[in-house]
């Protein structure tokens, strides 16, 4: 009998090119669909291609209308490309690794608007809805509107008030304090001990009016063994009342510290929110943080959605058992399992295209050893003279440090998309470095020369008209923008030179206004401040309260100790005179 | 079903060889209690195609084991977990991955692996075990089972089910 039936390789292989045949027919949908709903998912935004095609031969994928949205506005794009190919390395695919060999992007985009509104992704939080024109991504003074001041009460709605903080902390040191003396006077100033001290007292009293010679000797110990312990425990409440003294000073010193407090929260949020063109932040860091914030904030979202997926090999995903899945064990890595060794891209800025290199993208930087790169540069054309931005995210070591250069010269202000400028050119470069994936550290400065402002006349806005009159004969803008803290706290420090000239053109105009501003702020502070104030005042008379028991203590105990008086040779000499049995005499 | 049924009794009556019914139905095991698609059961099958083996007792013992894997899932999770994750083998096993055809096998899965060790040590018992029982049936049971009644009837069964169009 024959083991083999040869005929069922026939049957095998014509399975397999059923399969090769379904695969050849499905698999470009099959691979669309995967990643416009897994990515999707893992994104928590929607992604959209407009078609995939694979290449088996060339082990290579072209993907056209890509398109991600921005899971804060529903009818934005932030990013989308026109077309993307990849050349993968077939042999790493084996190995589950996705390695790109080489990557063509076409036609990026950023901020751009969409067709269509993009749907709420499960897990993702709730997008805004809007119809107006996606932002533009440009730079350009903002709208006057940002003069606007806040009203105080809004102003304590977004600050935090160091009186508050300030007084929350005096009222826990006085109160962990207070309960400090209370345990101390429990368990030293007992007055059951006080009681036992008086009792033992009367006792030793007692035996020496009524008891006979012999009992004297054992007495007089007692007596001055007692009075040892009453000499030591009125030197202990000597000392708890020196320390207690010391506690009470520091309590003083933290309530009188927060009578200041106020005054200091009043004048940080005058010079951040004033328009005073004197205060500590100035009239182009009110007009300019606004939209700055926005686009960071932008920035940051997409920042933090993609690192972790660049930084795999600092924190690996801890993998979870699942029914019919098991977990895959990682062992020793020796390459990562998503790299794109090379890529050229190009990027839509200011509707002109940017040509970039990225090198070394991968998913695990520890691994591969090297940081990502990336690199824009343009020379001259319509828009600017010249163009560089460079992007490095170096997650080789286990501190990260990602940084972003810019540099563009001779930006022209006119193709900016922004109506008020009308004309002149302005060099912009800065760096930004975030340290630990949160840590931030940037300076940028802008140069506008030959600037032209068009402001229109905003009908009954004396503030606006003033200052839009003060803008158009101004013809160089100086504005340095430095960024620290992190990327969920950051502030900005912006100085410009507009600050001066805006700030006289206002000063008149806005005087009475600051005054009244002014005003209410303070109200606005007191009211706020003065519940915590007179809640430590009050947490300070509770803690002065524990000097009067140390006091009383100290009287009792003192008085005990008059009453159990020793004679110089030892012999105590009760209150009510010496009690000795008559006619008999100590023989000392 | 009832065509199934006679398939498998008509196999166990037939002049296959017990070894190539054995063979099938540990076959048949060893694909049912590992996940599907994985190559090396891809490899299994194109063996199964090829080795004159019973394929009705492959597919019940598929069929019957895919079941009794899904409640074994965990056990294999545990078994797998165990041997990669083993102090000892380490060094053994970031060797055996550093070569790109065993992740491609998945076997760096625990349930590959562990479904995989599991149907392995169970296959060799299973073939055997089938193997004396089929002996044994047709040396006691097979002219007994086919006096039975209801093996009568099954085989009527099967004559109307290939009347009413149904049959093969």
């Amino acid at each position: 009998m024959k083991i083999f039936r040869w005929q069922g390789v026939l049957a095998f292989a014509l399975i397999g090119i059923l399969v090769a045949g379904f695969l050849f027919l499905f698999l470009d949908g099959m691979i669309e669909r995967g990643i416009e709903e897994e990515g999707s998912k893992a994104a928590k935004t929607q992604i959209d291609i407009g078609s995939l095609t694979t290449s088996l031969l060339t082990q290579s994928i072209t993907l056209t209308g890509i398109e991600v949205a921005s899971p804060d506005n529903n009818m934005e794009n932030v990013i989308q490309f026109d077309s993307l190919a990849l050349d993968l390395d077939g042999t790493q695919a084996i190995a589950q690794k996705i390695v790109i060999d080489e990557l063509q992007a076409q036609s990026i985009k950023l901020n751009q608007k969409r067709t269509h509104p993009a749907k709420t992704q499960k897990g993702a939080s709730p997008t805004q809805e809007t119809t107006g024109p996606a932002d533009s991504g440009t730079l350009g003074l903002p709208d006057l509107g940002g003069l606007d001041m806040k009203s105080p009460a809004e102003i304590l709605k977004s600050e935090k008030l160091e009186t508050l903080e300030a007084g929350k902390r005096t009222k826990k040191i006085i109160a962990d304090l207070k309960n400090k003396w209370e345990g101390k006077f429990a368990k030293d100033l007992n007055p059951k001990v006080l009681e036992e001290t008086k009792q033992k007292l009367a006792e030793l009293q007692k035996k020496i009016q009524g008891g006979g010679l012999t009992e004297i000797p054992q007495a007089l110990q007692d007596f001055q063994a007692l009075q040892k312990d009453i000499q030591s425990q009125v030197d202990r409440i000597k000392a708890m009342k020196s320390e207690l003294q010391q506690d009470i000073q520091l309590a003083k010193q933290q309530v009188a510290d927060l009578k200041n407090l106020p005054q200091k929260d009043f004048n940080r949020l005058k010079n951040k929110y004033s328009l005073n063109p004197e205060g500590g932040k100035n009239i182009v860091g009110a007009l300019l943080e606004g939209p700055l914030k926005e686009k960071l904030d932008k920035a940051w979202k997409v920042y933090k959605l993609i690192s972790p997926y660049l930084n795999k090999g600092k924190s690996p995903a801890e993998p979870v058992y699942v029914r019919g899945k098991g977990i895959d064990i990682a062992f020793a890595k020796t390459s990562p399992d998503f790299l794109v060794k090379h890529g050229n891209l190009s990027l839509v800025l200011f509707d002109t295209e940017v040509k970039g290199e990225i090198h070394d993208l991968s998913d695990n930087q520890i691994v591969y050893g090297k940081p990502a790169k990336m690199h824009f540069k343009s020379d001259k054309n319509n828009i600017f003279d010249s163009f560089a931005l460079d992007i490095t995210a170096d997650k080789t070591r286990p501190q990260s440090q990602d940084t972003i250069a810019l540099n563009i010269q001779g930006l022209n202000l006119k193709n900016t998309g922004q109506a008020e400028l009308q004309g002149g050119s302005a060099n912009i470069t800065g760096q930004l470095t975030i340290t630990d994936e949160n840590n931030l550290q940037g300076d940028f400065k802008a140069e506008l020369n030959a600037v032209a402002l068009s402001i229109p006349e905003q009908k009954g806005n004396e503030l606006a008209n003033t200052l839009a009159q003060s803008l158009s004969t101004i013809d160089r803008i100086n504005i340095a923008v430095g960024i620290s803290g992190t990327i969920e706290s950051y502030q900005f420090d912006i100085k410009s030179n507009l600050s001066d000239i805006i700030g006289k053109a206002v000063k008149n105009i806005v005087g009475d206004k600051m005054k009244n501003f002014e005003g209410d702020l303070m109200s606005a502070i007191q009211s706020q401040t003065s519940g915590v104030l007179s809640g430590a005042n009050g947490s300070l008379s509770g803690l002065l309260g524990q000097n009067k028991i140390l006091n009383d203590s100290n009287t009792s105990y003192s008085g005990l100790l008059g009453d159990a008086p020793v004679t110089k040779k030892g012999l105590p000499i009760p209150k009510s005179g010496l009690a000795l049995p008559d006619g008999l005499k100590l023989p000392f | 079903m009832i065509r199934q049924i006679l398939k498998i009794f008509k196999a166990l009556n037939s002049n296959e060889k017990p070894w190539q019914l054995s063979l099938g139905l540990a076959f048949g095991g060893i694909i049912g209690l590992m996940p599907l698609w994985t190559p090396h059961n891809i490899a299994l099958l194109f063996l199964a195609f090829i080795i004159q083996i019973n394929f009705s007792l492959l597919l019940l013992g598929f069929l019957f084991f895919s079941g009794i894997a899904y409640i074994l899932d965990p056990l294999f999770h545990q078994i797998g977990l165990a041997v990669l994750t083993s102090e000892g083998m380490q060094g053994f096993w970031n060797s055996f991955f550093s070569n790109s055809l065993f992740i491609f096998d998945r076997l760096n899965n625990t349930l590959v692996m562990g479904s995989l060790i599991f149907s392995l040590v169970s296959a060799l018992p299973l073939f055997f075990a089938i193997n004396l029982l089929i002996r044994k049936y047709r040396q006691h049971l097979q002219n007994l089972f086919e006096k039975v009644p209801l093996f009568k009837s099954l085989k009527l069964a099967k004559a109307f089910d290939t009347l009413s169009g149904g049959g093969s």
